[in-house]
């Protein structure tokens, strides 16, 4: 029996589903991420697992039971909000120890947890500062530390990096990580950004049109979308249709690329996807080792990023290809005719 | 080293501030001349009526039991109808903070009406709807044959009250109803996540945040409630008297001056002390939460539950709000023999029995009077102080925005009361004078007009005044070409109000306007006050034109201040 199951759920507002037959199942101290873009159901689904929403169809049970008729307020989940809905009446211990008041115990233990709370996040010389004085960071943290004190049974963020800029999100998102991993956490984190459900899940469910595309570790997925629309959702954009030619090798408007195409019958029509860190250059000269392929183009733009090129391969016809190439190797110039070698490891094949 | 460019720049400061003094000159005069004198005169009334300094009046007023009954009853009556006010308006704060549903805005424009209307039409209306001679009666007479009204609410504080619940709904409905919907709904469900009750979210989240804008709501209420003056002369009857009442009576009918001087100096410091603490209350409701956008916190209308509470709510308020002013309409029209409109007939002929009768449509000619001179000196006030208030001019900005708002503070009765005292001698006796009645009225409605100009005004970014100048345009061009075209829409707004208020003005003009020259409230309060069916049917019909115009007055409000240039 898993610790959270969602079964079948289905929800949707005004004639509008936003949700359609969504289920997972998720097992105790991990974290799932759910990855989508804005409008997938996402948060939906976030707030149907607390109870602040009624499914349409559909069961969420916690260890078997189903929650269908506990209130939002019984079910002991912790949830941060997108905007962190800090109560602006109360300080920073305030707003912490609310919780822990409407669990009923002794006001020492109130003092003592929150204390706790407040190291775990860091904040203990501003206990007593008001919300509206805090940085985005303070009280992304303030609401994490409030979420967590009152000992919720699982812990359901909604974009928690969302409102934050750039360079404090990659710093938040260690923390982030690092605590829920100290503590062991059952998590659920709400996201539309890959680069955050890599670094912090366990499994990512991506989501799409109310429905879930594709669950698996973030390893797989990034090695094996299940299909274009999940490639291109995680940024992967080198996507080409072809045919398969014989067990290990497809034609495509590229040419002919070396790759195993298990479980996919000879002339099918596939769409291949060549991952950006798959090319390297290849001087003139060079023999094609056994088992690459090789593409050859006009470089249409090339960006150097510090660790890498960031290189725009123009190949005959309209399909430009986009690749990562390390920068110990020679700098490609815009206008060059370069010859690419693809490792297979790097490229997917795909039905459709 | 550019101080010499740092003093041309405080020359033209400077230059500018003589420029400025000039133009708050005549505006600054008439408050001193019209306002301050008369305060003076109430000050030195009531502690020195023979030239001397005399405190009698004022110990008089604490030793007689019967001021300190003034006193209790003002402030208990006030209390009281504020809180029956919060207890009514706050489940229909919420549900207009919360919900979206047809028809809304125009419904919360509609419950709005009853603020604006002056305090002799809303008791007419309840005369209509509920006094003696009222609909409810008289059905109640003609269905059971009841040979007398069984509802006897006639000079009862059950009447007073419900009137002033009547008039201030409003004021809590969108005070209180405003701040709720900025309110993220998510603080509430954050707390419900937390493991609060939606009943412990409610007491110990939501409750706390609206709590200034509660208590903000409340005073308001308290102080209208407190300075009450039209309804509770004519609903309360003899029995009951607030300062107000007191100070009109002791004045008018015991003429005796002294003591409604010491009344009203005790109204006057009531009055800026309430003001006091409502401006700091103002100051700490602006609690430092992220406003919303509607869009997040308000929600359709799904479940049965939501049905009930908006339509009940809405049925409610249409019912309260709207059945004593339908009242006043039928019984306007309701003659013994049937429906007819013999009584608005009647206002323009010449009935003439009486030396003292006055033609009704004498007085309405004598009320748009009024009005249009009261509009004219308004803005002739009023907008030279919005110009100066709408730049940032250091010390004399937060010192004169205040002190041009001060009438605001002060009640018209103390405010008629002192000009009958103060304006009866040369070289300033206006006392016979039409233009006294105006003068007073300007100084209840100029404060309106300058807080309608000057958030249009703050609201024009200094660099499209400069690319005016440095495009050739003279100071004087560019008011007229660039700023006045952005301020149009708010300068009407301000005529408007300025009219609505004369128009409807009653407490000071019942002190000042002569017998042969009175205003339309003040016909309609005399005929109230006298028997027959035909004085009661005129007094119907004239507060209905007077409703319809101040009602009409307001929507056009209303419109203007929604309309595509945005709200300000």
């Amino acid at each position: 029996m898993a610790f959270l199951q969602v079964s079948c759920i289905s929800k949707a507002f005004g004639g509008v589903p936003v949700l359609r037959g969504v289920s997972l199942a998720l097992e105790e101290a991990r974290i799932l991420c759910i990855l989508g873009p804005s409008g997938s159901g996402k948060t939906t689904l976030l707030r149907i697992i607390a109870g602040l929403e009624r499914p349409d169809q559909g069961a969420v049970l916690f260890k078997g039971r189903d929650l269908r008729n506990t209130r939002p307020h019984l079910r002991r989940f912790g949830m941060m909000f997108q905007e962190y809905a800090l109560f602006p009446h109360l300080d920073v211990s305030g707003n912490i120890a609310f919780g822990l008041h409407m669990l009923g115990i002794s006001r020492s233990e109130v003092v003592r947890r929150t204390g706790e709370m407040l190291s775990l996040v860091g904040l203990e010389d501003l206990s007593r500062r008001n919300v509206s004085e805090l940085s985005g960071g303070e009280r992304q943290r303030v609401a994490l530390a409030r979420s967590l004190a009152p000992y919720p049974r699982l812990l359901l963020l909604d974009e928690p990096l969302g409102s934050l800029d750039r360079g404090l999100r990659e710093k938040l998102l260690l923390d982030l990580r690092e605590i829920l991993r100290r503590i062991g956490m059952t998590t659920i984190v709400v996201t539309h950004d890959q680069t955050e459900a890599f670094a912090i899940a366990d499994t990512i469910a991506v989501m799409d049109r109310g429905e879930i595309a594709q669950m698996d570790t973030p390893e797989n997925l990034y090695r094996h979308p299940a299909d274009p629309d999940v490639a291109r959702f995680l940024g992967l954009a080198n996507l080409v249709q072809g045919r398969v030619e014989t067990g290990s090798s497809i034609a495509t408007p590229l040419g002919l690329l070396h790759v195993p195409a298990h479980g996919h019958e000879r002339g099918e029509a596939v769409t291949v996807l060549i991952r950006p860190d798959a090319a390297v250059i290849c001087r003139g000269d060079e023999q094609v080792p056994q088992g690459m392929s090789m593409v050859e183009g006009n470089v249409h733009d090339c960006l150097f990023k510090g660790r890498s090129y960031h290189v725009e391969v123009r190949i005959p016809g309209p399909q430009a290809l986009f690749f990562d190439l390390p920068q110990n190797s020679p700098a490609p110039r815009v206008g060059d005719r370069v010859k690419l070698l693809l490792s297979p490891g790097a490229i997917t094949v795909m039905p459709g | 080293m550019d101080t010499g460019v740092d003093r041309d720049r405080a020359s033209v400061r400077t230059s500018g501030n003589h420029a400025a003094i000039l133009l708050v000159a005549l505006p600054l005069a008439f408050l001193g001349v019209f306002y301050f004198y008369p305060l003076f005169e109430i000050f030195s009334v009531s502690l020195a009526p023979a030239g001397q300094l005399d405190p009698g009046n004022i110990t008089a007023l604490f030793s007689t039991g019967s001021s300190l009954r003034i006193l209790w009853f003002t402030t208990w009556q006030a209390a009281l109808s504020t809180v029956l006010t919060v207890t009514l308006a706050l489940p229909a704060a919420y549900v207009f903070a919360r919900y979206r549903f047809p028809g809304k805005s125009l419904i919360q424009s509609c419950t709005a009406i009853p603020f604006v209307l002056p305090s002799v039409v809303v008791a007419a209306a309840f005369s209509a709807l509920l006094g003696d001679r009222g609909l409810v009666n008289e059905w109640l007479m003609g269905i059971w044959g009841f040979s007398a009204p069984p509802i006897r609410l006639d000079q009862s504080i059950a009447f007073i009250l419900t009137a002033h619940v009547f008039y201030n709904f409003t004021v809590v409905l969108r005070i209180v109803g405003g701040f709720w919907s900025r309110l993220h709904p998510g603080l509430s469900h954050a707390a419900q996540v937390l493991g609060a009750s939606p009943w412990q979210a409610f007491w110990k989240v939501t409750f706390p945040i609206l709590r200034p804008g509660i208590m903000a709501a409340s005073l308001l209420v308290f102080i209208f409630c407190f300075s009450s003056f039209g309804v509770i002369l004519i609903l309360g009857g003899p029995r009951y008297a607030t300062v107000e009442v007191a100070i009109y009576r002791q004045a008018m009918h015991l003429f005796n001056l002294p003591m409604a001087a010491a009344l009203s100096l005790l109204q006057i410091c009531f009055m800026f002390a309430f003001m006091w603490v409502y401006t700091r209350l103002q100051r700490s409701a602006s609690v430092p939460f992220t406003p919303e956008s509607l869009k997040t916190t308000q929600r359709d209308i799904v479940s049965n539950t939501d049905r009930v509470m908006v339509w009940g709510t809405v049925f409610f308020m249409l019912v309260f709000l709207g059945s004593p002013l339908l009242a006043l309409v039928v019984r306007s029209l309701s003659t013994g023999s049937g429906m007819s409109l013999l009584y608005y007939r009647s206002l323009f002929e010449n009935a003439g029995q009486s030396v003292f009768y006055i033609q009704p449509a004498l007085a309405i000619g004598y009320s748009v009077g009024f009005a249009l001179v009261t509009l004219a000196m308004s803005l002739c006030i009023g907008l030279p102080v919005a110009i100066f208030l709408s730049r940032d001019r250091g010390r004399a900005t937060s010192l004169l925005d205040p002190l041009f708002m001060l009438p605001l503070a002060t009640s018209s009765v103390t405010l008629g009361f002192g000009y009958i005292i103060a304006l009866d001698e040369p070289p300033l006796n206006l006392r016979a004078s039409l233009i006294i009645v105006p003068l007073a009225h300007t100084l209840v409605a100029y404060p309106f007009v300058v807080r309608s100009i000057l958030p249009g005004l703050r609201s024009i970014p200094a660099h499209i005044r400069e690319s005016a100048l440095l495009l050739g345009a003279a100071p004087g061009k560019v008011w007229w070409k660039v700023v006045a075209p952005m301020v149009r829409r708010s300068l009407a707004v301000g005529a408007v109000f300025a009219f609505t208020v004369s128009i409807g003005e009653f407490g000071a003009t019942i002190f000042l306007a002569r017998p042969e020259t009175p205003t339309v409230p003040l016909a309609i309060y005399r005929f109230l006050g006298q028997p027959g069916a035909m004085n009661y049917g005129q007094a119907m019909a004239m507060s209905t034109i007077l409703m319809l115009v101040t009602a009409a007055g307001f929507l056009f409000l209303e419109k203007l201040r929604t309309g595509p240039e945005g709200e300000f």
